[in-house]
């Protein structure tokens, strides 16, 4: 770690260009200005932020085409990641310092789009209540004596997508969609709200177990409202799957896109974003855990865990298929 | 770091993507294109008075072009889809509205006389005019105003010319109007504004200028060159621009 943060400074200090980069982003958080502030300190790029949601960046990338002056897409979710790259947004790009500092499976191979952040997807059930009897996988979830007992987000989401995008990996799609029938017959009410709303209803006593993303529990951990931290304390928290291929993560991740004006910089700009100190800045901003280095922050009291190591490429290729999985399971 | 804000994009972008990607946190220091939510509705307001400027000057243009079908559908755009939206803002805002002279105008378009016509658009505009004067713009609202113009012009020259093609000659002229007046939005704030802000309207002027190249007559040709792509680029180029006014 210490040996990369020398050699990008280092980098940095020989390459100082006065230029800028222009980097299109789906997150909004406050450190993410710290973050981009101290890139252009150490290099002397500026970085001119547009920031929009992820979908409506990625159309106006494609509108944009060749005259667009984004060097950088900065999004969340490998699916919309994968989606993006087939959409023939992002450029391949070589670096030695993103192949080195970044997981292989947490990144696009032909070098498109690379996970800057990770999040897991785990179970989460009332803590007075206990954890169900034998739940300690995902695919524990469609079992019959969890009948009426489990609340789920929409289908549509895109992480719930990713997630039997991995169970369809592992597997096969026939043994995924019949596991998106059995939690469909196990639902407590129809699917609403989002990974918070899955947070509140378990705490609630609404329903007795559900999943969600990491960052949603943290944020809860982290708030400034009292009433926010009493409903992270009546949760558990059970990562999934640690006794064979570990818990499902999906990322946030970026790529230099495909008629980056500023190509060398945006390059340069993704490599700094792997440093030590940004990727704790990064991680922090929504609670995440970074892809090189410890975790910090709220989350970081939820514990080590195994992860699921399956390429994160998989997770955009199966969507399809996971989308007519849930569509016949009825899992609206 | 220059940021623009999510509050400049109100309206403009897409909806956000997934729910869980972020957290909307506008933090002190970041900067918007526009600062308030009265400036949003201002921004609306002189958008829907950029627009009908727009009909009204490739009307007018096509109308001196001896093309009077295309201006006649042209002149009577502001007054059957614009206008009435509008209404309530005009009210709101104190005008007693423009939309005798937007009639009077269509009615000279339709008729064929050149003078009459000269002097109607001449009194429309002008009502226009003072219309827009009821809103002092800052400098991040008329940069609003310019971007959300030519994102119009890309939307209305997508539709316009589909692979070269001009399937909707319509639209193709309308996308021209649009740019036209942000570019002479561009040119009066130019005028108007101290050094530092005034070379950025300046610098977006240039860009804006550079888009000629698109329409090389009013009336398509069998082939077009270009793509609405040149003017999304351009509105992203303005949306950058905009980043440094107030610095």
């Amino acid at each position: 770690m210490r040996g990369f943060a020398l050699t990008f400074l280092l980098a940095a200090a020989t390459g100082v260009s006065g230029d800028e980069v222009n980097v299109y982003s789906a997150r909004h958080y406050d450190t993410d200005l710290a973050l981009y502030e101290r890139f252009t300190e150490l290099t002397g790029v500026r970085v001119n932020l547009i920031e929009g949601g992820s979908d409506g960046l990625i159309e106006r990338i494609l509108n944009e085409a060749e005259f667009s002056p984004a060097d950088v897409l900065i999004t969340v979710d490998a699916g919309r990641l994968w989606r993006a790259h087939q959409q023939g947004v992002f450029q391949a790009v070589e670096s030695d310092i993103l192949e080195q500092r970044i997981p292989a499976h947490l990144r696009d191979r032909s070098g498109h789009w690379f996970g800057l952040s990770k999040r897991a997807r785990v179970i989460v059930y009332n803590r007075s209540a206990g954890l169900p009897e034998e739940v300690s996988r995902y695919e524990d979830l469609a079992e019959p004596r969890l009948r009426g007992k489990v609340c789920m987000r929409s289908s549509g989401n895109i992480y719930n997508l990713s997630l039997l995008g991995s169970l369809i990996e592992h597997n096969g799609a026939a043994a995924a969609a019949a596991w998106a029938k059995g939690v469909v017959a196990n639902f407590q009410r129809r699917p609403q709200g989002n990974d918070t709303a899955q947070l509140r209803a378990v705490a609630a006593g609404e329903c007795d177990v559900s999943i969600a993303n990491t960052y949603y529990i943290g944020r809860l951990l982290g708030s400034k409202d009292a009433a926010d931290r009493a409903v992270a304390e009546r949760l558990g928290v059970l990562f999934p799957n640690q006794d064979d291929r570990g818990a499902h993560v999906n990322i946030s991740g970026a790529g230099v896109v495909r008629h980056a004006p500023h190509r060398d910089d945006a390059i340069r700009f993704l490599e700094y974003l792997t440093s030590d100190f940004a990727q704790r800045l990064f991680a922090e901003g929504n609670n995440e855990y970074p892809v090189a280095g410890g975790s910090t922050g709220p989350i970081a009291g939820l514990g080590d865990f195994k992860e699921d190591s399956v390429d994160a490429s998989v997770l955009g290729a199966n969507q399809a298929a996971a989308v007519m999985a849930f569509d016949r399971a009825g899992w609206r | 770091m220059r940021r623009l804000g999510r509050a400049a994009i109100l309206g403009v972008l897409a909806a956000a993507g997934g729910c869980g990607e972020a957290v909307v946190q506008k933090p002190p220091s970041a900067r918007s294109v526009a600062e308030s939510a009265a400036e949003l509705d201002d921004a609306d307001y002189l958008l829907q008075l950029g627009l009908m400027r727009g009909h009204l000057l490739v009307g007018n243009a096509l109308f001196e072009l001896g093309e009077h079908d295309a201006a006649r559908m042209h002149s009577k755009h502001p007054a059957d889809e614009l206008y009435a939206a509008l209404a309530p803002s005009l009210a709101a805002r104190g005008s007693a509205g423009f939309a005798a002279e937007l009639d009077a105008h269509a009615a000279s378009v339709a008729a064929g006389d050149e003078a009459a016509v000269a002097q109607a658009y001449a009194t429309v505009v002008e009502a226009i005019d003072r219309t827009e004067k009821i809103v002092e713009p800052s400098p991040r609202l008329a940069a609003q105003v310019i971007l959300l113009l030519l994102r119009e012009a890309a939307r209305e020259y997508a539709v316009g010319i589909v692979a070269g093609k001009p399937e909707n000659p319509h639209e193709y002229q309308d996308a021209y109007g649009f740019a036209r007046v942000a570019l002479d939005w561009s040119r009066r704030s130019a005028l108007r504004l101290g050094a530092g802000d005034r070379r950025i309207f300046e610098r977006m002027a240039d860009k804006l200028e550079a888009l000629d190249i698109m329409w090389p007559s009013l009336m398509p040709p069998r082939h077009v060159e270009q793509s609405a792509a040149r003017l999304y680029g351009t509105a992203a180029d303005m949306e950058i621009l905009a980043l440094d006014l107030g610095r």
